[in-house]
């Protein structure tokens, strides 16, 4: 289990590498003069010629990218252009609020998703079915910020059930929650859906049924554990999708998270920014794929043994 | 059953991201403070509504604001862009007061009264007793003489032009002086400021937000911190700095020891909102007091409807303008800017964009500024007009030309650039609209290197100069605006008036400059100038919209029902 565990991470190392320098060399191909955008109008050219030769930014791009490694190794992401702060600090006051946000996001998908999936399965093609599978798909293929934009005007503007913006107390947390959960839910729904019927149809179903268990009983002692396998890796895999649902989320409810510095750094050419915002992200990302990696280990006997 | 196993999953999955929360922070903040915690606690907390928000003040009551974008300092000699703390938090030396008529004058605010001797060069300024820092410090012609010259040496400091005509500004700048020769403190409450030549905007130039007044002993302790710290942002004005959290909110508590009475508003909250639906339907739902309409410009007509009694209007002192580089082909040819000038139906545009509310502009000082000429050569819409001198001038096939649009800007920008495409179509010329982003088109700007392009200038201070000086003030000024305007002499003219020290002698010299380059030489397009609306709560009473420069908001004198 270990040996797995840190044979996934030595795997990771190529991939950070490979994103930060990706990330590094675009940002600097592209035209627009961050220290211009950073200082405005009324300002003095030998001002920037200066704070350009004080930011490195005169340096080969290569001097620029392994001094930029070398901090980020030691957890110095650099300052902001044009914030002036330690992106570092940025991102770690910011961070608090993306969990939140996605965490919600993803108790709502799997609450929803799960229990919709299930009753879809055992209703197979009855009403109750087609109706879920319908709001499934429709979860599935509407964009996160139109999702947004709908339960926004809708529930908050229309019926004032909810603010239209803020992050500052439970009830302003759900509709974000749920613009950013909805999508999965409708996947996870889906899927949950057919592995079930799939499973169903096993042998050791019937050999439930044939020893008198009632039908609720064979469906979650027996069907529903081995339908989830591929359900709860899908599960930890979208929490990383959900960071990027994240980013359309957090600008239209206003809230205060990662996507919105992502959407900043973007704006004002801030590079330190930027790219501390998607190599955290990616940090992120491997590490949920990760946990869904182990995750999946301690549920199917069938890998652990294998391993 | 089926919620159990949810549940075991959810938990599962939450101590795995906070879990990978905490490994991030640690990868990402192993240089950084130990007290910073990534993650509060476990998952469970999620639900708890501690999240965001200035623990520290009590903002019930308080009036709700709202900026499309966070602003980078607070510290105005950082920064050209965020006026709207500056103006709130600290005083100037003078202010600009506007009356109904839109006349405007120079009023004293932390100087007194003023003598300038009879050549121009010496101001002496009598500065006001009993003025309180919001730390408690005295005001005191010290902290000008600091202020002056913190401003030409801060780091990544901005703004410095409004002093460039003191003496020994440019030696301060470069390092070859310590000090800034041409402030003297007299007495603690007497400053004598010296120019190096007569610059007759001067006074003006001391009302503007970049000269705001500092308090020598905080803002030294505060070092890089002032500005980002509230705590540590100190200055004289009606509102004190109380509270910043990045991304989401501004917070200012009113200055009850205010030398001019303290303001009726107990506070205000400036949320940051980036999406201009959600602004609109917070105005809509309650949760804002203000509402700058030019943000959300679409829903003007609709907020003018249905809101009738809540628009509060004001003109905003700013021209836009459409630029012809004198670089591209074929705009060295007057008669090709000329038949540009009157291929624009600026009232139209006006008309389909803010419902007529503004006025067309002629020349390069617009309706509210000093130095504004009723009386000047008016450009008629005239089509035919325009293809005849294009015929004239070896075009009559039309030619094809460039319009730079930002993509920052206001989506009405792009749309009247649409509108500009359309009537130049009409006369024959082939406009191509090229999209830039914010930071590719100002640098090409700066180059001056792009194609033609529609942008607004407001007022940093009310006078002619701000406007003409800053577009046809020398080769490196018409440079970075990308017009490139190329008589020498007349710029020459242009960068003397300024020191020219009888007044009327002085607008004269202005408004014939006017003429020479717009109707003359054809050098831009002079598009309108615009009335600034506001949506406001039916709660709030008597806000203005102050027009100088970027900045709008002065909330001192605002008042809030119960």
């Amino acid at each position: 289990m270990l040996s797995r565990v840190l044979k996934r991470i030595f795997i990771s190392i190529p991939v950070l590498i490979g994103v930060v320098l990706a990330i590094f060399v675009m940002l600097r191909i592209v035209p627009g003069d961050p220290v211009t955008t950073m200082m405005g109008e009324h300002v003095n050219p030998a001002v920037i010629e200066k704070i350009s030769h004080e930011m490195g930014l005169d340096q080969p791009l290569i001097v620029q990218f392994f001094r930029y490694v070398a901090n980020a190794l030691r957890g110095d992401f650099g300052t902001s252009y044009r914030l002036n702060r330690n992106v570092t600090q940025i991102i770690l006051d910011a961070f608090p609020n993306t969990v939140r946000l996605s965490l919600l996001a993803a108790a709502v998908a799997w609450l929803i998703g799960i229990v919709a999936g299930i009753v879809a399965a055992i209703q197979q093609n009855k009403l109750l079915d087609r109706l879920f599978m319908g709001s499934a798909l429709l979860g599935v293929s509407m964009p996160v910020f139109m999702t947004a934009l709908v339960l926004q005007y809708v529930f908050a503007f229309r019926l004032k059930w909810f603010p239209v913006s803020g992050f500052d107390s439970l009830r302003a947390m759900i509709l974000p929650a749920i613009a950013l959960g909805w999508n999965s839910a409708g996947s996870i729904a889906r899927m949950t859906r057919s592995n079930l019927v799939e499973v169903m149809q096993n042998d050791f179903i019937r050999t439930a049924r044939a020893k008198g268990l009632r039908e609720n009983g064979v469906i979650v002692g027996h069907a529903l554990k081995n339908a989830m396998l591929p359900v709860v890796t899908m599960m930890a895999l979208q929490l990383s999708s959900m960071l990027s649902g994240a980013v359309l989320t957090e600008s239209v409810f206003g809230v205060p998270g990662i996507g919105r510095l992502a959407v900043n750094g973007i704006e004002t050419r801030d590079m330190p920014l930027l790219q501390g915002t998607v190599v955290f992200t990616t940090i992120l990302i491997i590490l949920g794929n990760l946990i869904a990696d182990l995750l999946y280990n301690v549920l199917d006997p069938r890998i652990r043994e294998g391993a | 059953m089926k919620k159990k196993l949810s549940l075991v999953l959810a938990t599962a999955m939450t101590l795995g991201l906070v879990l990978s929360g905490c490994g991030g922070g640690n990868t990402s903040g192993g240089g950084g403070e130990a007290g910073t915690e990534p993650v509060p606690g476990a998952g469970a907390e999620t639900t708890e509504a501690a999240a965001a928000g200035d623990p520290a003040v009590d903002t019930t009551g308080f009036m709700m604001d709202v900026l499309n974008a966070d602003i980078q300092t607070a510290d105005v000699q950082k920064t050209s862009k965020d006026y709207t703390m500056p103006q709130n938090i600290y005083d100037r030396l003078l202010d600009i007061e506007v009356d109904d008529a839109g006349v405007s004058k120079i009023v004293p605010s932390l100087a007194e009264d003023w003598d300038i001797s009879g050549d121009g060069l010496e101001y002496t300024f009598h500065l006001r007793q009993g003025v309180k820092f919001h730390n408690g410090n005295d005001f005191t012609a010290e902290d000008v003489v600091y202020t002056f010259n913190r401003l030409l040496t801060v780091e990544n400091g901005v703004n410095t032009e409004l002093l460039d005509q003191v003496k020994g500004a440019a030696e301060l700048i470069e390092g070859s002086a310590d000090t800034l020769e041409g402030v003297e403190q007299i007495d603690d409450y007497t400053i004598k400021i010296t120019l190096k030549e007569p610059f007759a905007a001067f006074l003006s130039c001391l009302t503007a937000p970049g000269l705001s007044i500092y308090d020598s002993e905080a803002t030294e302790a505060a070092g890089d911190q002032f500005g980002m710290d509230p705590a540590v942002t100190i200055g004289t004005g009606p509102f004190r700095f109380a509270g910043w959290t990045f991304n989401d909110q501004l917070v200012l508590v009113k200055n009850e020891d205010y030398w001019r009475g303290a303001p009726k508003l107990p506070g205000v909250v400036i949320k940051i909102i980036p999406d201009t639906e959600t602004q609109t339907m917070m105005f809509e739902s309650g949760e804002l007091d203000l509402l700058d309409l030019d943000f959300v410009t679409d829903a003007t007509e609709r907020f003018l409807e249905t809101y009738p009694d809540q628009i509060v209007q004001g003109p905003r002192v700013g021209i836009t303008y459409f630029t012809m580089n004198f670089n591209i082909e074929p705009f060295q040819d007057v008669k090709v800017r000329r038949a540009v000038q009157m291929a624009i139906d600026r009232q139209a545009i006006l008309d389909a964009l803010y419902g007529g509310r503004g006025q067309v502009e002629h020349g390069i000082y617009p309706y509210g500024l000093i130095g504004f000429n009723e009386g000047q050569t008016k450009i008629s819409y005239d089509p035919e007009g325009a293809k005849a001198l294009l015929a004239e001038a070896g075009y009559g096939d039309g030619f094809t030309m460039e319009l730079a649009a930002d993509a920052s800007a206001s989506d009405t920008v792009t749309m009247a650039l649409e509108i500009i495409k359309e009537q130049l179509a009409a006369v024959g010329i082939q406009a191509e609209i090229k999209n830039y982003d914010e930071s590719t088109w100002l640098e090409t700007r700066k180059a001056g290197e792009l194609g033609s392009f529609m942008s607004t200038w407001t007022a940093d201070f009310n006078d002619p100069e701000n406007f003409i000086y800053t577009f046809f003030g020398n080769e490196e000024k018409t440079r970075i605006r990308s017009i490139n305007y190329p008589d020498a002499a007349v710029m020459a003219r242009v960068s003397g008036a300024r020191g020219i020290v009888n007044e009327d002698e002085r607008l004269a010299e202005y408004q014939a400059l006017e003429e020479k380059l717009i109707h003359e030489d054809a050098a831009w397009v002079p598009m309108y100038s615009r009335m600034h609306l506001w949506a406001v709560s039916k709660r709030v009473h008597n806000f203005k919209p102050v027009w100088s420069g970027v900045g709008d908001r002065m909330y001192y004198g605002v008042s809030l029902s119960e």
